[in-house]
C-alpha cells in the first residue's frame, strides 16, 4: 500500500452501500408506477379451488415478489401440497422455504400489539417481511465472511472491492429479495470458509444446509472433498477424520429426496417437476447450448434474453479465470471454482433459459477475479457504474416481468 | 405446557445428533511438532479470551441453547391451565348452503346450545369457521370433516364437534359430533336469459330452475324486464327453458328479475335470491370437443386437471391429434375426460363407481357418439342453438355456458347433491373456468352470496366466542397463554449475544 | 520409510559431484584446491568489520540479511578434516521424517564431493551424545560405501545434547570444517553456544532445516500440539491469526540464529526439507563461499 493514500474503506462503509442500493431500488419502485397487479390488487383473495397465491397491496414488498418467489412462499405456507394447478411445487427445494416459516414464526410472535389476526392484510404481508428478512439477513451474514475472507487472503484493497462488486453487479438486487439464491450464496461459502479452517462439523451442516436449499446444492460437497485433499497436500492419505462430517451433505440431498417421494411417490420427482415447468426437456442437451449462441428466428426480446446469459456466463468464467491464475496462488482456489462450474455447466446442459445470468451471480471467486483485474480506480469505477446501471435496468425488468434475465 | 406448532419439535432430535457429532468429529487433530516453544509464545501473546481453554465447550453449549431455544420458539409454546376442562372445539362449515337465511338461522341456534352446554361445563368455546365442510383447501388447511378428525387424533379426550349440512358419507372418528343443519331449502332462479335474433324475429330465452327438497311443488314465478313481463308456471321440476317471442322491433333492456308468487298451497321460498336477477346475454359461442378414449390420456388428465387441456383422438375423425400440456388448438374450446371403464376401452359415458363421473359436451361432429349411464341426478333439460349440451339419455340438458363474466348452471346445485363425486365438481370448475375464459376457479354456483365463503368470524355479538388461530395446534392448545413471543425474543437475545461473541473470539 | 538412497538418488549424487567440481575448482580437477598470489583461498570463517578493512572481502550476503558489517577470512590451508554432524534428535524426524531425509542425504553429498587430498570427511550423529558412522578419505564411488550406513540409521529418537559438540569444535591437529545439519529448534537453541566455543581455524556452517508444515502450519479449529521430545502437549486452536503471529516468531527466530551465528564468526544457511539436496548443499557451499 502506497503510503499517503488512506486505508480502504470497511465492512461499515460497505453495509452502507447496501443500504444506498436499497434506497434506490426503492425509488425505483415508486417510480415504475403502477405494478403489473396493481389494477386490481387485493389483500387477501381466496378462491373457490383453495389456491391461494394472493396479490398484495404493498407496492415495495410486491416487487420483491416474482417469478419463483411464489412457490417459495407457498411451500413456506402450506408446505408441498397441491394448489390450484395440481401438482406438487418440489421444484424447489425446502430449504429457503422452511427458514422462511421460521421466520414468519418468529415475526408473529415478536410482532408489536400481538400477532395479526390470521387471514389479515398484515398477516400476509408478514410472509412477505419474512421472506424478504431471511434474505438480506443471509446476503449480510455472507458479505461479512466474504468481505473478512477476502482481507485475509488478498488485501483490503481487494476486499472492499469485491464487496462493491457483489452489491452492485446487476443481478445484485436478486440478494434482497423473495427468492433463495442469497441464502444458498451464505450457506454454500460459509461451508468452504469453514472447511478451509478445519472446522468439519460446521462445513458439513453448512453444506447440508446449502443442499437443502437448491437442487444443485449437492455439488457443494465437490468443493468441500478438493479442500481436503488440498489440506492433505493433494495426497489421499492423511486426510483424518473430520472430513467425514461432509457427508451430511449428500444425506441432506438424501433427505430431501426421500421427503419428496412420500409427497409425491416418486423419487426424481423435482426433476420431472423442473423439466415439466421449467422446459429442461432432457439433460443433457446439448443442442440448446449450441441454440443459445445461434440467433436466428429468435424474436427481439429472446434475442436479449440470451445476450444476458451469454454475458452472465462469460462474465463469470473470466473472473473466475483472473481468480484462478492469481499468483502466488489462492488456497484451496480449485474448491472455490468448482462449485459454480459445476453449477453454470448443469445450468447450461439443462436448457435453462433463464436461469443462467442467475446462477452466474453466485460464483464468489468471479467476484474476487474481477477485483483484481480491475485494480486501476478509473477502469474500476467506469465498470461499477456500469455495473449499477445494469442492475438498475434488470430490476426493473425483474418488477415488471419483462423476464430479460431470471 | 402445549405446542401451537408441534411439527417443529421434531427438529429438537437434531440437538444430540449434532453434540455426539461434534465429540467424534470434533476430537482434536494430533499433531507431533518439533517444539511447542514457539506456539507458547504465540499462545501467550494472544488476549486472555482467545487463551481460555473452556471456550471450545463453552461454544458447543451456546450453539445448543441458541438452537434450542430457537426450536422451542418456533413451537410456539403455549401455558396451559389443566384445571380448567378442555374447550369445546366446533367446526362449522361455511359453505354456500349454510347461508341461505333459514340454515343460518339454524346453525347459529346449534351454536348457541353448544355453547351454553359447554359454558355449563366451565369450558370455553372455540369456533373455527371452515368454508366448506368438505373441500380440501391446499396444503395444511383441511376441510372441515379432515380437521376435526385430525384434531381428534390428537386430543382424543377434546370434544369436537361438526356443524354442517352436508349427508356425509364418511366417518366420523367419535369424539367428533355432528350436527346436521337440515332445514329444507327452496329455490327458484333464472339461470340464464340470451336473446337470439334470426332475421327482424327476436325470441327471448329464458332458462329457469325450481327446486325443493321433499316434496315437489310447482311454483309461480313472474318475470319482468324493461319492456315486457311475463307470469309463468306452475314450474314444472323439469321444465327449463321458456322461449318468448318479442314483438318486431322489440327490445329487452335492463335486466331478467324473477319474482316468486305465492299461490296459498305450495308456500315456496326463494332461499337463495341472487339467482333472481339475470343479465341478458348473448348466444354463447358454439362449443367444440373432442372425446377422449384411451385410459393414459385419462390418467394424464387428472394429473394435470384443472390447468392442462387435453386433446384426444376422435376415432370418428380424420383429425388426430394427441397432446397434453398447455397448447390446444384455437377452437376447441375445452377439456374433455372420460373415466376409464373395467377393462378395455370401454364406451364413452360409462360411470366409474367411486370415481370421475363422465362429462360429454356435444357439438358438431359429436352427435353420433353413443351415450349412456350418465347419473346426474334432476338436471334439467334445454335445448338451444350452440349450447354446450349434458346428453342423457336421449334428452339434452344444459349444463352451463359463459354469461359475462360469470358462469351460470343449468341445474339446481341444492338439489344436485355432487358432493359425493370428488372429482366430478373439480373437472367442472375447471372447464367452468375455461368456457368463460377465466383462469382462476370460478364460484360453484351464483345463487348464493359469494361473501359467505369467506372464513370470517361468526357474527355473534352476545356470546364469548373465541375464534381460533388458524393453527391447528392453536385450537389443539385451547385456552391456554402463548409464550412463543418471550421464547421468541429469548432465542433472539441469545443469537445476538452468541453471534457477536463468536465474532468477538473469531473462533467462528 | 522413504528408501533415502534409491538408483536414482545415487545418480544425482555422482552428478553433483561433477557439477561441483566445477564450480568450487574453476574447472579443473577435483575438490577444494588452494591458489596463491592474489586467488581466492578456501574460506575461513568471519570476523566483523573494522575501519581501514578491504570492502571488496565484505561478505554482501550476510549485509544483506543482518544489517551488519562481516569480512570473509580466508587461507592457503588445504589439509583440513571435514565433520558432517546429523541432529538425530526426535524433532527432526516429524512430519513425516523429511528433515531427516534431507540430512542424510546432504551428508551423502558431502561425502561424495568434499573429501580429498589431505581431507578427510567424518560423518557423525548427535542426540544423546556424538557418534561416528562413517569416515570417506575420498570423493567420488569411493564415497559410495557410506550410503548404507546412512540408509541403515535409526529413526530419530532423543532430547539434543548440546554439550555433545563441544570436543568437536575445540582446537584439533589440523583445522576443521563442521557443517553442523539440524532443525535448531531447541529451546534454549544452542547455536550461540556452538559458534562461541568453535575456536578461531574452525569453520561452523550451521544448516537449519524446517519442512513446510513447520513454516505454513495448516489451520485447525481443535489442535493438539506434541513435542516430538518432550511429550508434552498444548491444546491450541490455529486460526489465521495465530498462523501470521507464529510464522512471524519463526522469522525472527531465524534472523536471530543467523545474527548470533555470525557474529561469533559461523554461518547459518535456511533451507526447507522439501527443497532438492543439491540445491541446498550448492547454496550452502556458495554461503560460505566454497562455490561459485
Amino acid at each position: 500500500m502506497k503510503t499517503g493514500i488512506a486505508s480502504p474503506p470497511g465492512f461499515g462503509r460497505l453495509l452502507l452501500v447496501y443500504l444506498a442500493v436499497r434506497v434506490v431500488m426503492t425509488l425505483l419502485v415508486l417510480l415504475n408506477g403502477r405494478l403489473p397487479y396493481g389494477d386490481s390488487a387485493r389483500a387477501w383473495k381466496v378462491s373457490e379451488s383453495g389456491f391461494r397465491y394472493r396479490v398484495i397491496d404493498d407496492r415495495f414488498l410486491d416487487s420483491l415478489d416474482r417469478n419463483d418467489s411464489r412457490g417459495y412462499l407457498w411451500i413456506a405456507s402450506y408446505g408441498y401440497a397441491a394448489g390450484e394447478d395440481r401438482q406438487l411445487n418440489t421444484a424447489f427445494f425446502p430449504g429457503y422455504a422452511l427458514v422462511v416459516r421460521a421466520a414468519h414464526d418468529g415475526l408473529r410472535a415478536l410482532w408489536p400489539g400481538g400477532a395479526p389476526p390470521p387471514a389479515s392484510r398484515e398477516d400476509v404481508l408478514l410472509w412477505h417481511h419474512a421472506g424478504h428478512l431471511v434474505s438480506v439477513v443471509a446476503f449480510l451474514c455472507f458479505l461479512l465472511a466474504f468481505h473478512f475472507w477476502c482481507r485475509r487472503r488478498f488485501n483490503p484493497e481487494v476486499a472492499w472491492r469485491a464487496g462493491l462488486l457483489v452489491i452492485l453487479s446487476p443481478m445484485g438486487f436478486l440478494f434482497s429479495c423473495i427468492m433463495s439464491e442469497a441464502l444458498f450464496l451464505m450457506t454454500a461459502f460459509l461451508a468452504l470458509v469453514m472447511a478451509e479452517q478445519g472446522r468439519y462439523l460446521k462445513a458439513g451442516l453448512a453444506g447440508a444446509a446449502a443442499a437443502a436449499t437448491k437442487s444443485f446444492g449437492g455439488a457443494v460437497l465437490v468443493s468441500l472433498m478438493l479442500i481436503q485433499w488440498e489440506r492433505a497436500k493433494w495426497s489421499l492419505r492423511g486426510w483424518g477424520y473430520g472430513w467425514l462430517a461432509f457427508l451430511l451433505v449428500p444425506l441432506a440431498l438424501l433427505g430431501v429426496m426421500l421427503w419428496m417421494a412420500e409427497l409425491s411417490g416418486s423419487f426424481f420427482h423435482y426433476v420431472d417437476q423442473q423439466a415439466y415447468f421449467f422446459g429442461h426437456s432432457h439433460f443433457p442437451n446439448f443442442a440448446s447450448v449450441l441454440d443459445l449462441f445461434d440467433p436466428r428466428g429468435k424474436t427481439v426480446h429472446h434475442l436479449v434474453r440470451d445476450v444476458f446469459q451469454i454475458l452472465g456466463l462469460g462474465a463469470a468464467l473470466l473472473g473466475m479465470a483472473v481468480f484462478l491464475r492469481r499468483r502466488p496462488a489462492v488456497p484451496f482456489r480449485w474448491a472455490h471454482v468448482a462449485l459454480p462450474v459445476i453449477v453454470l455447466c448443469v445450468t447450461l446442459l439443462a436448457g435453462a433459459a433463464v436461469s443462467m445470468a442467475r446462477y452466474a451471480a453466485l460464483s464468489a471467486p468471479a467476484y474476487v477475479g474481477w477485483a483484481l483485474l480491475l485494480d486501476h480506480p478509473r477502469r474500476f469505477r467506469i465498470a461499477l457504474a456500469a455495473s449499477a446501471l445494469l442492475q438498475a435496468a434488470l430490476w426493473l425488468s425483474w418488477m415488471n416481468s419483462w423476464r430479460w434475465v431470471v | 405446557m402445549t405446542w401451537a406448532r408441534p411439527e417443529w419439535l421434531g427438529l429438537l432430535w437434531t440437538l444430540p445428533v449434532i453434540v455426539i457429532l461434534r465429540l467424534l468429529v470434533g476430537r482434536r487433530d494430533r499433531r507431533i511438532v518439533a517444539t511447542l516453544s514457539l506456539w507458547r509464545r504465540v499462545a501467550a501473546s494472544l488476549p486472555l479470551r482467545r487463551r481460555r481453554r473452556w471456550w471450545p465447550p463453552l461454544e458447543v453449549v451456546g450453539e445448543v441453547v441458541v438452537a434450542g431455544t430457537m426450536i422451542l420458539a418456533l413451537a410456539g409454546p403455549v401455558l396451559r391451565d389443566d384445571s380448567r376442562p378442555a374447550p369445546l372445539l366446533v367446526v362449522v362449515d361455511r359453505g354456500g348452503s349454510m347461508e341461505a337465511p333459514k340454515r343460518r338461522a339454524e346453525w347459529q341456534d346449534i351454536l348457541n346450545d353448544l355453547a351454553a352446554a359447554a359454558m355449563a361445563e366451565g369450558r370455553d368455546v372455540s369456533v373455527r369457521p371452515e368454508p366448506d365442510a368438505l373441500e380440501p383447501m391446499g396444503g395444511s388447511r383441511v376441510g372441515g370433516v379432515d380437521l376435526a378428525r385430525r384434531l381428534a387424533a390428537r386430543r382424543p379426550r377434546t370434544p369436537r364437534v361438526l356443524v354442517t349440512d352436508r349427508r356425509l358419507p364418511l366417518a366420523l372418528p367419535e369424539s367428533v359430533g355432528l350436527r346436521g343443519v337440515r332445514s329444507p331449502l327452496d329455490n327458484v332462479g333464472i339461470v340464464a336469459a340470451w336473446l337470439d335474433r334470426t332475421g327482424a324475429r327476436s325470441r327471448l330465452h329464458l332458462a329457469l330452475a325450481a327446486s325443493r327438497e321433499g316434496a315437489a311443488r310447482r311454483p309461480h314465478v313472474r318475470v319482468e324486464w324493461d319492456g315486457g313481463a311475463r307470469v309463468l308456471g306452475p314450474l314444472k321440476p323439469d321444465e327449463i327453458v321458456r322461449v318468448f317471442d318479442l314483438p318486431p322491433g322489440g327490445a329487452v333492456r335492463g335486466d331478467i328479475r324473477l319474482e316468486l308468487l305465492g299461490d296459498g298451497e305450495t308456500a315456496w321460498n326463494d332461499d337463495f335470491p341472487a339467482d333472481d336477477v339475470a343479465t341478458l346475454s348473448t348466444p354463447p359461442r358454439r362449443l367444440r370437443f373432442l372425446v377422449l378414449p384411451s385410459e393414459e390420456a385419462f390418467a394424464h388428465a387428472l394429473e394435470a386437471l384443472g390447468e392442462t387441456v387435453i386433446i384426444g383422438r376422435d376415432p370418428s375423425s380424420p383429425e388426430s391429434t394427441f397432446a397434453v400440456g398447455r397448447r390446444r388448438p384455437p377452437d376447441v374450446a375445452g377439456a374433455l375426460l372420460l373415466p376409464p371403464a373395467q377393462g378395455g376401452a370401454g364406451r364413452l359415458g360409462d360411470v366409474v363407481p367411486g370415481g370421475a363421473g363422465a362429462l360429454v359436451f356435444e357439438g358438431e361432429g359429436l352427435a353420433e357418439l353413443p351415450l349412456a349411464g350418465l347419473k346426474i341426478p334432476r338436471a334439467r333439460e334445454v335445448s338451444g342453438p350452440g349450447l354446450p349440451l349434458l346428453r342423457l339419455r336421449g334428452k339434452t340438458v344444459a349444463m352451463a355456458f359463459p354469461h359475462r363474466s360469470e358462469v351460470v348452471l343449468g341445474f339446481d346445485p341444492v338439489a344436485a347433491a355432487w358432493d359425493a363425486e370428488p372429482v366430478f365438481p373439480l373437472i367442472l370448475r375447471a372447464w367452468l373456468g375455461r368456457v368463460a375464459g377465466k383462469r382462476s376457479g370460478m364460484p360453484l354456483f351464483v345463487a348464493a352470496d359469494p361473501a359467505a365463503t369467506r372464513a370470517e368470524p361468526p357474527p355473534w355479538e352476545d356470546r364469548p366466542w373465541r375464534v381460533a388461530a388458524q393453527e391447528e395446534g392453536a385450537l389443539d392448545a385451547g385456552s391456554g397463554r402463548p409464550l412463543d413471543r418471550w421464547v421468541f425474543a429469548a432465542a433472539t437475545a441469545f443469537l445476538v449475544v452468541f453471534g457477536a461473541l463468536l465474532l468477538r473470539s473469531k473462533t467462528l | 520409510m522413504v528408501h533415502v538412497f534409491d538408483e536414482k538418488t545415487v545418480a544425482r549424487l555422482k552428478t553433483l559431484r561433477v557439477r561441483l567440481s566445477a564450480l568450487m575448482s574453476g574447472g579443473n580437477g577435483e575438490g577444494m584446491r588452494s591458489r596463491r598470489a592474489g586467488g581466492r583461498f578456501e574460506f575461513r570463517d568471519h570476523r566483523p568489520y573494522a575501519a581501514g578493512d578491504d570492502v571488496r572481502a565484505v561478505d554482501w550476503n550476510l549485509y544483506g540479511r543482518l544489517d551488519e558489517l562481516f569480512i570473509k577470512r580466508f587461507e592457503g590451508e588445504t589439509r583440513l578434516d571435514i565433520h558432517v554432524v546429523i541432529d538425530t534428535s526426535a524433532s527432526m524426524g516429524v512430519d513425516g521424517g523429511k528433515k531427516d531425509c534431507l540430512a542424510r542425504r546432504l551428508a551423502a553429498a558431502a561425502a561424495f564431493c568434499l573429501p580429498g587430498e589431505g581431507r578427510t570427511l567424518d560423518v557423525q550423529v548427535m542426540s544423546g551424545e556424538l557418534r561416528s558412522v562413517a569416515t570417506v578419505t575420498r570423493a567420488g564411488p569411493a564415497a559410495a560405501r557410506c550410503l548404507p550406513v546412512l540408509e541403515g540409521l535409526p529413526r530419530p529418537v532423543g532430547a539434543l545434547v548440546p554439550d555433545a559438540l563441544r570436543p568437536l569444535l575445540g582446537r584439533g591437529p589440523r583445522s576443521r570444517f563442521i557443517l553442523v545439519i539440524s532443525d535448531f529448534f531447541d529451546d534454549p537453541s544452542p547455536l550461540p553456544a556452538w559458534a562461541g566455543q568453535c575456536v578461531a581455524g574452525n569453520l561452523l556452517v550451521l544448516l537449519g532445516l524446517t519442512s513446510h508444515e513447520e513454516r505454513d502450519p495448516p489451520l485447525g479449529a481443535r489442535v493438539r500440539l506434541q513435542d516430538a521430545e518432550t511429550g508434552e502437549s498444548l491444546d491450541i486452536s490455529i486460526d489465521e491469526e495465530m498462523r501470521e503471529r507464529y510464522q512471524e516468531l519463526l522469522a525472527d527466530q531465524r534472523s536471530e540464529l543467523e545474527l548470533q551465528a555470525a557474529r561469533h564468526g559461523a554461518a547459518f544457511v535456511d533451507a526447507s526439507a522439501e527443497e532438492s539436496f543439491e540445491e541446498v548443499f550448492v547454496r550452502t557451499l556458495r554461503r560460505v563461499g566454497l562455490a561459485r
